[in-house]
């Protein structure tokens, strides 16, 4: 338990760090969005608990913690692809053109398809591999700018406005809130 | 897509009864998208809860919720294309939540794929102007009702 608490104090403390360099330099890739590790902890968590992985099976969790994250690759293909045009005009309000369709309602559909197959393989890795991605998706959907039937319809959706201080409160509270329901999770193995 | 998508008329009757008692709908706030993340975020709760009465009530106040959106634009004439496709795009999340912790049972590999139809008939929707949805939350929340849950 206290090293559960050390290391989530730890990542908070980095997360905030980072975010707070990045704002300051005004450059931030992350105001468009949640933090790569505020989905991950929040995603592979509820995948975890919805496919009713005991912490003694790591397999599932690491691949968890892997699908929570993995969707926010397509953003790294899209910095190299367009990297003149971030450079010439910042990243601050242009963050979702460097989503991929994997990033809207295509996506649900595609990992609902790898789902309902994986089911029939294992039940239990076909929901760690899904709801985490599901739970990312939703996430960026809800925090940043979408265009949710792309190809066929561009026009794009906002909930919050897209300002930083929002997004770094929303952020660190999913982390917190997050980190101690691990904390409890992993805990109860013992 | 110019325009709103019509409603098939399968859901007359439907949607008859919906008309009939919206003008009785309270609304405490004016904005549809407040309905619609209200009910997306009380999706979510269907990944960790179980227990029968818990998911018919928790299904009840999201489909209220998703109904209430719609009503809340129609009542305060803020109907738009955007709000059309928030709605369709956060049923399907819904859905999401709702069917997948019950993918490994056989009926729930029978509501993944009907998911997956609702998800194309949403583009169809997007690119013919006319809406096909199946009812699918409305239908599990009645096996739910009658004890024919999948759990």
């Amino acid at each position: 338990l206290p090293l559960g608490i050390t290391l989530a104090c730890k990542l908070l403390i980095v997360t905030c760090k980072l975010l707070h360099i990045l704002d300051k330099n005004n450059s931030s890739i992350y105001n468009q969005h949640m933090s790569t590790p505020a989905h991950i902890i929040s995603g592979a968590y509820l995948g975890v608990i919805t496919a009713h992985i005991a912490p003694s099976e790591t397999n599932y969790i690491l691949i968890a913690l892997v699908s929570g994250g993995i969707l926010d690759l397509d953003h790294v293909y899209y910095f190299i692809k367009d990297w003149k045009y971030y450079k010439e005009n910042g990243f601050i309000g242009k963050m979702h053109r460097a989503r991929s369709f994997f990033h809207e309602m295509i996506g649900f559909f595609l990992i609902g398809a790898v789902m309902l197959l994986l089911s029939y393989y294992d039940t239990k890795l076909s929901l760690v591999i899904g709801i985490p991605y599901i739970i990312h998706a939703t996430e960026d959907i809800i925090m940043g700018k979408s265009t949710p039937f792309t190809p066929f319809d561009k026009t794009s959706i906002q909930f919050v406005p897209q300002n930083m201080k929002l997004k770094t409160i929303v952020d660190i509270s999913v982390i917190i809130i997050f980190s101690f329901l691990w904390i409890l999770y992993l805990n109860a193995a013992k | 897509m110019d325009t709103l998508p019509k409603r098939s008329k399968v859901a007359g009757p439907y949607r008859y009864a919906l008309n009939v008692m919206e003008p009785y709908l309270v609304f405490p706030f004016k904005n549809p998208d407040v309905y619609s993340i209200a009910s997306l975020l009380l999706s979510v709760l269907f990944l960790v809860f179980s227990n029968r009465f818990i998911l018919i009530a928790l299904l009840t106040v999201t489909l209220i919720l998703d109904w209430m959106d719609g009503a809340a634009a129609r009542r305060f004439k803020k109907t738009r294309k955007e709000g059309y496709l928030i709605d369709v795009m956060f049923d399907r999340i819904s859905e999401a939540f709702l069917f997948a912790p019950i993918i490994g049972t056989p009926l729930g590999k029978w509501f993944a794929m009907f998911y997956l139809m609702n998800i194309a008939f949403s583009f169809y929707a997007i690119i013919s102007s006319k809406h096909y949805v199946l009812a699918l939350r409305f239908i599990y929340l009645l096996l739910l009702v009658f004890n024919l849950q999948m759990r």
